[in-house]
């Protein structure tokens, strides 16, 4: 129901965004990765007619809205990265607004109000100022008063960011809500892995501007079938044994880690004798060998050879 | 509309801290000010000084030998007729006139010089004067024989001056004050039994008005002028606070959000603009009405007078919160800092040219000039003028004035506002 097609944002001759193609199914639940400053937000800019692309086009069933933003505003809801209410009124001031904004009046406001305060898990804190609120709580808060007017379609930008595990549940449940049992269409924006993987059927992978991946879990998993990964703890750090290792012809990647290090090797490969020697000739002792199968984290590490988070 | 007004006055409201400044300091700004520098503005004729020309073009002894000798063709007694003579060589109108002008009182504010017409006129261009009374041809008899026989119309003064002000409108009242008084009272010594009874009541009167008053005039005390001008300044400022709240809603992104709602911008800026002028309103009745009954600024003064004073003040703060509509367009325009630094660089210009900051007669004639056409200026003048003479129709133009650079403003602060996609 939603596609863009070649959406592109040049910021004073820098591409934060370039010729990104996605699409959204009615009712799916689709996840946007990528590490920081890769243009997941601007591409959501752009879809909610925020920002203008250089280039490029967001349609809605086929039709382009750039020229008519009213069409998608109003199926739109969109749940910014920052928390984007008024610190001096209380949630229910704050909702109360925005639903008057989306012309909503009298008993439905009302109710509308309750059940997405219920959606979040407030209701009953309703009457107190945002600015004596937990970040959690914000975030919460922030997500409700983009659902006030049933949108159809809802783009979350990173709704978990720094957040305590309590109000990260009842977000997740909140997004399994709205995509499961209300049929929203939903767009969730993360840095983390597992959040996408628990609640989408379908991703995006975004870098430097660029959508690098897209499929299921499946389909992206599938793209290091080839690959394995071995954690290897050692008694002592040796930099020694990573750069030997690195020579070795099956060895995709060798890096550090917090008590040894981590290969990225070839299937079927006769590895780990060949690691074993290093490790006598360095003068390390292995104490452990766990051979992983990949995580759609290292499927990010092997497209961007960068971690999601720093 | 109103969602945005009342989550603008909301925001407004809760931050106590920030109403308590704002309603505070301009009362202790006020009251340093009066008992620091009491005389500054105290009795303003003291630094008024308006330059008169004074041109006869009447011939006054002719004219009393005529009004003489038209006696003579009356049906009066002898003793009549010659008790008439003397009032009229004791009520020459001219001469009263002068003596008014030239009496202690209007000697503080203005100094007369007898010209002809033509080295008159050529000064008021020059500018060397401020203004002419003329005695028209025929004054003098045609004054006595109104006063004395209550016969004919009268004859006014003729008063010329190339721009008004204040020194002349208080010279315009003073004339048409002294014509009143005087043809009133002749009007009720006739009505009350004769020639000689007008006579004496005519004589009775001195230069008009009191010692602290001129007539249909008030001094303005140095805690009046203060209070008005300091209640003036700090609405201005409410207008920036405005703008800079607006700042915060982009930043905090809680704009975008308003955007994707689809709301027009002149519904947000309305909400601006209602908001600001209910904050600018009520931080200025609060300084009036705390200066009052600190000082009792305004003694015995009328209801008219409040709700004239209202008035002013409804009109200056509607200005104010267009200004603010002006300020919040620019600041989505600008940098967050830059819009800031726009700001308070425009309030102080405007604040210093209208006299908010130093009494305006001691800046430039240039500056004075330029200040008359600030809101700010504006509503000072209106203010005063209306503590001095509470006559509405020196007030109307003023606020008709003030009313045109709101609607103005509204205007720009609509072009003004950002097109989607550059905010
Ligand atoms: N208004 C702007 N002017 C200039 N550059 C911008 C602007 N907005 C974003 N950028 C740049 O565009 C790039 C993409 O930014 P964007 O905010 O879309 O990233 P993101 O994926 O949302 O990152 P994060 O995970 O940190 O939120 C960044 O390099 C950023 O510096
Ligand atoms: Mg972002």
């Amino acid at each position: 129901m939603l596609e863009t097609v070649e959406l592109r944002k040049e910021f004073k001759g820098k591409t934060a965004v370039d010729d990104v193609s996605l699409y959204l199914n009615k009712g799916e639940s689709v996840g946007l990765l990528g590490p920081n400053g890769a243009g997941k937000s601007t591409t959501i800019s752009m879809i909610s007619s925020l920002v203008k692309p250089t280039k490029g086009d967001v349609r809605l069933h086929g039709r382009s809205v750039i020229k008519q933003p009213q069409d998608i505003r109003k199926v739109l809801g969109v749940v910014p990265q920052e928390i984007a209410l008024y610190e001096e009124l209380s949630a229910y001031e704050n909702l109360t607004f925005f639903g008057r904004l989306y012309k909503l009046k009298g008993a439905a406001l009302e109710s509308k109000i309750q059940e997405t305060l219920e959606m979040v898990g407030l209701r009953e804190r309703q009457k107190e100022l945002i600015k004596t609120f937990s970040g959690g709580m914000k975030r919460r808060i922030n997500i409700a008063a983009a659902l006030l007017h049933d949108p159809e379609i809802v783009i979350m930008d990173e709704p978990t960011v720094g957040i305590d595990p309590q109000s990260r549940t009842h977000i997740l449940d909140t997004v399994r809500l709205l995509n499961r049992e209300k049929g929203t269409t939903v767009l969730y924006t993360s840095h983390y892995m597992e959040e996408v993987e628990q609640l989408c059927n379908r991703m995006y992978i975004m870098d430097h501007g660029r959508i690098i991946a897209s499929g299921t879990h499946e389909e992206l998993q599938r793209i290091l079938s080839g690959e394995d990964t071995l954690l290897i703890q050692l008694n002592a750090p040796s930099q020694g044994l990573i750069q030997e290792l690195q020579q070795l012809e099956p060895v995709r990647r060798a890096e550090e880690t917090d008590n040894g290090l981590k290969l990225i090797v070839t299937k079927q490969s006769n590895i780990l004798t060949a690691v074993v020697q290093a490790a006598e000739r360095q003068r390390v002792q292995i104490i452990n060998i766990h051979v992983h199968t990949p995580s759609l984290e290292d499927v990010f590490l092997h497209l961007t050879g960068r971690t999601l988070r720093d | 509309m109103l969602p945005f007004f009342k989550k603008d006055f909301l925001v407004y409201w809760r931050d106590r801290k920030e109403m308590a400044i704002a309603l505070l300091t301009p009362i202790v700004i006020i009251m340093v000010l009066g008992f620091a520098m009491p005389n500054w503005v105290e009795n303003p004729t003291g630094d008024l000084d308006l330059k008169v020309a004074v041109v006869t073009e009447d011939d006054a002894e002719d004219g009393l030998e005529r009004f003489r000798n038209s006696l003579d063709a009356l049906p009066l007694a002898p003793e009549e007729t010659s008790s008439l003579a003397v009032s009229a060589e004791r009520l020459l109108p001219s001469a009263m006139l002068m003596q008014l002008l030239e009496s202690e009182e209007v000697r503080a504010f203005v100094s007369a010089i007898e010209l002809d017409e033509e080295a008159a006129m050529r000064q008021l261009e020059d500018g060397d004067v401020s203004a002419i009374v003329t005695f028209p041809e025929g004054y003098t008899l045609s004054t006595l024989n109104k006063w004395l026989l209550n016969e004919g119309e009268g004859m006014a003064v003729a008063l010329t001056a190339e721009q008004s002000s204040t020194e002349v409108d208080m010279l315009r009242n003073l004339l048409e004050g002294f014509m009143q008084t005087v043809n009133l009272q002749a009007a009720i010594g006739f009505a009350s039994g004769g020639e000689a009874a007008a006579s004496n009541s005519v004589g009775l009167i001195g230069p008009v008005g009191g010692r602290e008053t001129i007539e249909g005039f008030e001094m303005v005390t140095s805690f009046q002028y203060y209070t008005l001008a300091i209640g003036v300044v700090f609405s201005l400022f409410v207008a920036m606070t405005t703008a800079l709240k607006a700042a915060t809603e982009r930043k905090e992104r809680v704009f975008h959000r308003i955007v994707l709602t689809g709301s027009h911008p002149i519904r947000y800026l309305s909400g601006k603009i209602g908001s600001t002028f209910c904050m600018a309103l009520l931080q200025m009745t609060f300084i009036f009405i705390v200066c009052h009954f600190i000082l009792d600024l305004f003694p015995a003064r009328t209801v008219q007078f409040w709700l004239g004073l209202a008035m002013v003040a409804l009109v200056f703060c509607f200005s104010v919160a267009s200004l603010s509509a002006v300020f919040t367009s620019l600041a989505f325009r600008l940098e967050e800092a830059t819009a800031g630094g726009v700001m308070t660089i425009i309030l102080m210009m405007i604040g210093t040219v209208g006299g908010s900051f130093v009494p305006r007669f001691v800046l430039p004639q240039w500056i004075q000039l330029v200040g008359e056409w600030t809101p700010n200026g504006r509503a000072l003048s209106a203010f005063l003028q209306w503590v001095q003479q509470g006559s509405p129709e020196v007030v109307a133009a003023p606020l008709l004035q003030l009313l045109a650079f709101s609607l103005a403003a509204i205007g720009a602060s609509i072009l003004l506002f950002p097109r989607r996609g550059r905010i």
